[in-house]
């Protein structure tokens, strides 16, 4: 699948430290697909945390600092819904310098979360993987209301074979992590992540997927805490590594 | 028996109810869900749904922008139909408007139909303590005035008890025998509501929309005491909150369609009930008022950040699909509006130093603007009202220090390094497990650092990859 197009990654700073494993898959998808990959070293955080607490000035600081460095991307990829919406939608709603804001524009119409890039810009959905596993499809709430991300996941998973690909009722009901919501009330964010477990394991699934692995960090959380055998997995692992990878 | 939480700590409301939350199956997450899939179904009919919703959207941005203008033409049409019209600034005066017009009619029994206003203005307790006794006609706004409470939801005041709580409230209250049949509950409280209907000298209800074109005062109810309220008493009083004027009876038409269904997935409520003026003699009032109570709006509109919140309708959809409304009702917001449009609008109304809390407790999922009739941005207002509560509490903000820490690892590449080095080495030198998250690690297990992060590892693959590149 040649296509040689260039293209910036960016693995948000939890995926980095927490979930190497995902960005590892998201390298190697993007070069299945033939693309040719940039990784600039100095991204850190897309500043969505502090943005969401509603400390203006720090995600200003870092959006423009995001902004610099993938300036001259042709485009940005990365397997995270939620960052991706902080930089596509939220930036624009921040008090950007007016270069920046300029540069801002150019730069926004070129980032894609993983499974958006790959079915809808290089329509590519095939990477012949194997994971003969039920899997329950968790539709995360940026990627789904903030990019229209639902189908394109889906689409891709679909296509890997032994997947029996569930989903859970409820299925565009958020599963409580919020970010640093699930820091300031603990106890709500847990109890609306149980509901969500209980429609998870009543589909019968051995292993979660989502675009988001914030999602399936709480998710995983919650799994390991309550000692149920259910695994978390982001998509891109499941594509990318297929069976070798529980 | 009062409401569980008459505060605005939210944060502490919270935690509570959810400490103390009966086992099985919790009233309002399955009425709320309930609502939310009924009202599906009704959108879903309408092929045209998302047109339809712009559509009404924009109609309803344009009534805000041109408020002034359309309360000019409002009030001179009211004026030709006899309507008293009485302004008030905030609670306080709202309130003595309803007591001197009751006054002057030596009245000391006020019949109401549902107005979440009146709840806003606190006008029931004023009443009380003024020798007026307020009479709630609405079902579920009677059953909770016989518990002590407010309405826990703003179009299902009762929808956090079942039908056994209201059969034991009747029970104890009525001094009947029990009974959970909701027909024979509801025929139980009309039998009592009858009697005040008839004895009633002044009524009063809520305006869901009052139309500037013609001056018709628009109420929308499913149990037809909204109609008893307005049409038996000699004296009627119109309580209205400043922003709901439409322009015309064709934008009320459109409006009205998409509030039952939004509400409680109706195609239309049972009841549409249109007032313009007095008609003495039998079939109506002697006399109109309409009390317009600014109360917080009009600042609301001239904050145009949050002039957009203004549109609202007060269906009452984002409380319902809201997980966080799901899981402990209304009660624990404090105030009078609950849910996502209360986590923007308490703040705005009551000041932000009295709701701190409100903007923050949403996981931000975006569900409530989705589902919002009139488009409201509502999470894009929290986004705003968290960052001018971090301003507002600048220098006393414990948290503070540590977003500037936060921020000083993420400018820089070398500091993060340095940073995330550290972690890893407290969670691999911690002797008991993981190192605790505070507010994580007491409900569920907090994820490991991996050894190795992504951007040392990918200089691997490269260094494995360059052979076959070139
Ligand atoms: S904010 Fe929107 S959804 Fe919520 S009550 Fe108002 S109109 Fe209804």
């Amino acid at each position: 699948m040649p296509n040689n197009r260039k293209v910036h990654l960016f693995i948000p700073c939890f995926v980095d430290q927490i979930y190497p494993q995902t960005g590892l898959a998201t390298v190697k998808l993007l070069r299945m697909a033939g693309c040719n990959i940039i990784y600039p070293k100095e991204q850190t955080c897309c500043g969505q945390p502090a943005f969401n607490s509603g400390y203006r000035e720090t995600a200003t600081n870092l959006a423009e600092r995001f902004i610099k460095i993938f300036n001259d991307a042709e485009y940005i990829v990365s397997p995270s819904a939620s960052c991706v919406s902080m930089i596509k939608n939220h930036y624009a709603e921040l008090d950007l310098r007016p270069l920046v804001r300029h540069e801002y524009d150019n730069i926004k119409h070129r980032i894609f979360e993983l499974s958006e890039f790959l079915v809808d810009e290089l329509k590519c959905t095939d990477f012949n993987a194997t994971f003969p596993h039920r899997v329950a499809y968790h539709t995360s709430c940026h990627g789904y209301r903030e990019l229209g991300i639902y189908d394109q996941p889906v689409e891709l998973l679909r296509k890997v074979k032994g997947i029996d690909l569930v989903e859970p009722d409820d299925r565009k009901q958020c599963c409580g992590f919020g970010g640093t919501f699930s820091v300031k009330f603990p106890e709500l964010s847990t109890t609306i992540g149980e509901d969500k477990v209980e429609a998870i394991q009543q589909t019968g699934a051995d292993v979660v997927t989502s675009t988001d692995d914030s999602c399936l960090m709480h998710l995983q959380g919650l799994f390991s805490r309550n000692k149920i055998p259910i695994q978390t997995l982001h998509y891109a692992r499941i594509i990318a590594g297929g069976e070798a990878l529980i | 028996m009062s409401n569980p939480s008459k505060t605005n700590d939210l944060k502490k409301n919270i935690r509570n109810t959810l400490k103390n939350r009966p086992d099985g199956e919790l009233p309002y997450k399955k009425n709320t869900r309930k609502a939310v899939s009924k009202r599906d179904e009704r959108a879903g009919e309408w092929q045209d749904f998302s047109e339809r919703r712009a559509h009404i959207s924009s109609r309803r941005r344009e009534d805000i922008e041109d408020l002034h203008s359309l309360h000019k033409t409002l009030r001179d049409n009211l004026k030709s139909h006899g309507v008293i019209i009485h302004d008030a600034e905030d609670s306080d005066s709202a309130c003595r408007h309803v007591l001197d017009i009751l006054h002057k009619h030596k009245i000391d029994r006020l019949l109401k139909s549902k107005t979440m206003l009146s709840e806003e203005i606190e006008l029931n307790s004023f009443l009380t303590e003024h020798g007026v006794t307020p009479v709630e006609t609405d079902l579920g706004e009677y059953i909770v005035q016989l518990r002590g409470e407010t309405p826990s939801h703003i179009t299902m005041p009762a929808m956090h008890l079942t039908r056994e709580d209201v059969g034991r409230l009747f029970e104890e209250k009525l001094h009947i025998d029990y009974t959970d049949n909701p027909e024979e509950l509801t025929d139980i409280a009309r039998n009592v509501l009858r009697q005040e209907f008839l004895a009633a000298g002044a009524g009063l209800c809520g305006v869901n929309f009052a139309v500037a074109e013609t001056g018709h005062i628009a109420t929308v109810t499913n149990e037809g005491n909204g109609r008893m309220v307005t049409t038996l008493p000699r004296v009627v009083i119109a309580l209205m909150g400043w922003e709901r004027v439409t322009r015309s009876l064709e934008d009320l038409s459109l409006l009205w369609q998409m509030l039952a269904r939004s509400a409680t997935g109706q195609k239309a409520t049972v009841y549409l009930n249109l007032m313009r003026g007095a008609s003495p003699g039998p079939s109506g009032p002697d006399e109109v008022h309409i009390i317009i109570v600014d109360n917080g709006r009009k600042d609301i509109y001239e904050d145009l950040e949050m002039r957009e919140m203004l549109r609202c309708i007060r269906c009452g959809a984002c409380l319902n699909v809201c997980p966080v409304y799901q899981q402990v009702g209304g009660h624990p917001y404090g105030g009078v509006y609950p849910g996502p449009m209360g986590k923007v609008i308490s703040p705005l109304l009551l000041g932000l130093d009295n709701a701190p809390d409100h903007p923050f407790a949403s996981t931000l999922c975006g569900a409530c603007e989705e589902i919002c009739p009139v488009s409201i941005p509502l999470p894009e207002l929290m986004l705003l009202l968290r960052s001018r509560k971090i301003n507002l509490h600048r220098g006393i903000d414990y948290e503070a220090p540590a977003w500037k820490t936060f921020e000083k690892m993420m400018s820089n590449e070398k500091n993060y390094n340095k940073a995330t080095k550290a972690a890893r080495n407290i969670q691999r030198y911690w002797m008991f497990g993981n190192p605790p998250i505070p507010g994580w690690t007491r409900q569920k297990d907090n994820p490991d650092i991996a050894p190795v992060p992504f951007r040392d590892l990918f200089d691997k693959i490269e260094d494995d990859q360059e052979p076959d590149d070139e």
